[in-house]
């Protein structure tokens, strides 16, 4: 039986899951949820009142803006730039009436920062999941990585491929097989269709997030742009035909 | 010349404005009223499928990093002069079709073998009706992991493969679940619980 401590925190409009493995003090998870809580009237763009929805609507200015805000802006813009567009915060309305919604990078940037927060604190083996992207460190059990499930986009129980994945690792999946979901491409508009499924690997849940976003709203060719810029990452990518398509390092994460 | 025991330490630097930010702000601030002035187009429109433009984006990429290929290429096997002849050729066609070029005669063209830092380096294009259809590296290092990665950026292949279902037991799940509702009926879902009841 596992031992740790185990939490599961609605916020941001989400279920994150933290399962700790280590015998830490408990009182590391409050100090993990309040900073979920903190980025979430920071960053929400359903919050009229947050930071972002302020300067998103135009009624304060840059450099009103805290470091924190700042700095992730300046990530997004310098993630659209690398993308050409693909990743783009600035275009698609947003709850509060803008179209300014930095989500799409505040999800994986503050899990992973979540996760800093509990190597702080002395966790050594744990896994968050924020509504399916996933921060790791360390092993499930000992001498056992933790067994990551790629969801299988057509039947919901069951996975795409079972991952194993241990030390410092993040991976990331972009989808809309669930209804009423859908990810924009900046540059038409309209909902991209190319893609079921689109899942990154790396270490960094940051850019793991961001560029599984860019190569759905890209479709296969950004697979295999991130192939030729991002060789440390590794992509799978479902097709709606059934076909899947992964980067060749791809094969050495998959549970034996 | 700050100290250890600096007392303007504490002291804040007033943020300087950000051009980038605010230019960001100007945009997302511009969209709504845009949108209202310009309604979405019928399908009778040019509007390119949002696959479509983002495969030509794609492409415009991979067609830039062949070009600086075909003008190293140049680079290896003629006289530097005729090199800009390549490079420079993007910016002398139309703003339509900024990438192509009618400086590439058909046939197989391989460069000389040359030495780079990461040691002997060899490449070739197949060029078909004016455009470079193909590009290999039939002379490359491959002694550290380092030339491995780039071997691999330099030949990039996705592996194709059939979608299969598996059900083993699993610590927890990557998908789109974006919604607290969603995830109710998720299979992270089930494994959170499982620990909870634990």
């Amino acid at each position: 039986m596992a031992t740790g401590v185990h939490h599961v925190e609605d916020v941001m409009g989400m279920a994150v899951s933290i399962h700790v493995r280590d015998d830490i003090d408990p009182g590391v998870i409050s100090t993990v949820v309040a900073w979920l809580h903190h980025v979430d009237a920071t960053f929400s763009t359903y919050k009229m009142e947050s930071p972002v929805s302020q300067f998103g609507l135009g009624l304060i200015s840059a450099d009103q803006l805290s470091e924190e805000v700042r700095d992730v802006l300046t990530l997004c813009e310098s993630l659209r730039e690398e993308t050409s567009g693909a990743f783009d915060i600035g275009c698609v309305p947003a709850p509060n009436g803008s179209t300014l919604d930095p989500s799409g990078l505040v999800k994986g940037w503050s899990i992973e920062r979540a996760a800093e927060l509990l190597e702080a604190h002395g966790a050594t083996n744990f896994c968050i999941n924020a509504g399916g992207d996933i921060a790791l460190r360390g092993n499930a059990e000992p001498d056992q990585p933790w067994r990551i499930g790629i969801r299988h986009p057509t039947e919901p129980l069951a996975s795409a491929a079972v991952l194993s994945l241990g030390g410092r690792a993040a991976i990331a999946t972009s989808a809309t097989y669930e209804r009423g979901a859908h990810i924009i491409d900046p540059k038409t508009g309209e909902p991209t269709a190319e893609l079921a499924s689109v899942t990154i690997v790396g270490e960094d849940l940051t850019y793991v997030d961001a560029y599984a976003t860019a190569v759905f709203v890209m479709g296969l060719n950004g697979a295999e742009w991130l192939l030729e810029t991002h060789p440390e990452l590794d992509a799978f990518v479902i097709g709606h035909d059934g076909l899947t398509w992964e980067t060749p390092g791809f094969n050495r994460w998959r549970s034996s | 010349m700050p100290t250890p025991n600096d007392p303007y330490d504490d002291i804040v630097t007033p943020p300087v404005p950000d051009d980038r930010l605010s230019q960001l702000a100007d945009r997302s601030a511009a969209r709504p009223s845009e949108l209202e002035l310009n309604p979405p187009r019928h399908n009778g429109s040019k509007r390119r499928h949002a696959a479509k433009g983002s495969r030509s984006a794609a492409l415009g990429l991979a067609v830039v990093s062949t070009l600086g290929m075909a003008a190293y290429l140049h680079q290896a096997s003629q006289s530097s002069g005729s090199a800009a002849t390549i490079a420079s050729a993007p910016a002398t066609t139309s703003t339509k079709k900024p990438f192509e070029t009618k400086s590439l005669n058909d046939g197989v063209w391989n460069g000389d073998p040359s030495t780079n830092r990461w040691g002997l380096v060899q490449v070739a294009i197949t060029v078909s009706g004016g455009k470079i259809t193909a590009a290999s590296a039939p002379l490359y290092p491959s002694d550290d992991n380092r030339s491995l990665s780039i071997n691999r950026i330099a030949i990039p292949k996705l592996v194709q493969s059939t979608l299969t279902a598996q059900n083993g037991n699993v610590n927890s799940v990557s998908g789109a679940t974006s919604t607290s509702e969603s995830y109710q009926t998720s299979l992270q879902s089930a494994i959170d619980k499982s620990h909870a009841a634990s």
